[in-house]
C-alpha cells in the first residue's frame, strides 16, 4: 500500500469510529479537552507508524486507549460525565445520568470492556486485543461490570 | 442483549467535536503533504544491518588494499653495539640506546645511553 492509501485508510478509520474513539478516551480521561488531545496523539503515532496492522480497527482503539492513559498520567483525571447534555428535569435524562454515573463507578477495565463491546461494537476477541488481555479475562470483566451495574441500578429503584 | 446492555447502547454520550475533526483533518493533510514532498522513508532493522555489514566489509577491503605503513614501535627500541675499544686493549663497550619516538616534534627524542665497561681476557671481539 502506498503512503496516500495509508493516510486514506486512517482517515476512513477515524470517520467511521470517531464518536466511539472519543467516548473511550473520555471515559478514561473524564475530560473532553484531554480526550481530544489523546485522540490527536494517537493518530499522530498511527501516522508515524506507516504500517497497516492486520486488525486495524482494534489497533486504533488500542492506540487511543494507550494515548488516553498516557494523558491521564501526565495530567490529573477530570470529573466530566460521558453523557451528552447537562441533565434536565426529564426522567429519561435522569436515568441516563444515573447510568453514566454507575458506569464511572466501575473499575477502568470493566468500564472499558463494556463501552468497547456495546458502544464500539467490538467482538470479545477485539476487546481483548485492545485491552491486551485474554478473551476470557475480557469477557469476565464485561460480565462482572454488567452485574455490578445491575446491582447498582436495582438499589436505586424503590 | 439484555435491558442494561440496551440502555447503554441507547445512552446518548458526548461525541467528537468539530474542533477535533478539524485537528485530525489537519494532521492527516500535513501527513499527506509530507509524503508528497518525499518524506524520508523509515529504515527497517534489516536495512540498517545490511548497511552496517557493507561498511565493515568496505573498511576491511580498503584496509587490505592500502600499503603497509611504517608505524613506530610501541616500546622503545634497544640496540646493543659491541665495539672495539680504541686503545685495543680488549675493552669493549656496550651501548644501550633506547629511542623513544614522539609524534609531537616539539618534544625532543630521549636517548638513554648507558656505557658499560667490560673486561675481556682476549681480543676476540
Amino acid at each position: 500500500m502506498n503512503q496516500a492509501g495509508f493516510v486514506d485508510l486512517i482517515r476512513h478509520c477515524y470517520e467511521e469510529d470517531r464518536h466511539e474513539l472519543f467516548l473511550l478516551a473520555l471515559s478514561i480521561t473524564r475530560c473532553s479537552d484531554t480526550a481530544e488531545d489523546a485522540l490527536h496523539t494517537a493518530f499522530e503515532r498511527l501516522l508515524k507508524r506507516r504500517k497497516v496492522p492486520r486488525e486495524l480497527r482494534p489497533y486504533v482503539f488500542r492506540c487511543v486507549r494507550n494515548a488516553a492513559i498516557d494523558e491521564v498520567r501526565r495530567r490529573k483525571r477530570g470529573r466530566e460525565c460521558i453523557v451528552a447534555d447537562p441533565p434536565t428535569d426529564s426522567c429519561a435524562r435522569h436515568e441516563d445520568v444515573r447510568l453514566a454515573q454507575c458506569l464511572q463507578e466501575l473499575s477502568d477495565s470493566e468500564r472499558e470492556c463494556i463501552l468497547l463491546k456495546i458502544k464500539g461494537d467490538l467482538t470479545f476477541k477485539e476487546v481483548a486485543e485492545v485491552c491486551n488481555v485474554s478473551i476470557n479475562t475480557a469477557s469476565s470483566w464485561y460480565r462482572r461490570g454488567l452485574a455490578k451495574l445491575r446491582d447498582m441500578l436495582t438499589e436505586d429503584t424503590p | 442483549m439484555n435491558d442494561i446492555e440496551r440502555r447503554i447502547k441507547d445512552l446518548s454520550t458526548k461525541q467528537a467535536s468539530e474542533r477535533l475533526d478539524r485537528r485530525i483533518d489537519t494532521l492527516l493533510r500535513n501527513s499527506e503533504a509530507k509524503f508528497e514532498r518525499g518524506f524520508p522513508r523509515v529504515v527497517s532493522w534489516w536495512q540498517c544491518l545490511a548497511a552496517m555489514l557493507l561498511c565493515v566489509i568496505g573498511g576491511y577491503v580498503l584496509h587490505a588494499a592500502m600499503p603497509a605503513s611504517k608505524t613506530p614501535p610501541e616500546s622503545p627500541v634497544t640496540q646493543i653495539f659491541l665495539m672495539q675499544s680504541p686503545d685495543g686493549n680488549g675493552q669493549a663497550a656496550r651501548q644501550t640506546r633506547q629511542d623513544v619516538f614522539f609524534t609531537d616534534p616539539s618534544k625532543i627524542q630521549v636517548f638513554q645511553i648507558e656505557y658499560q665497561q667490560t673486561s675481556f681476557s682476549d681480543n676476540s671481539i
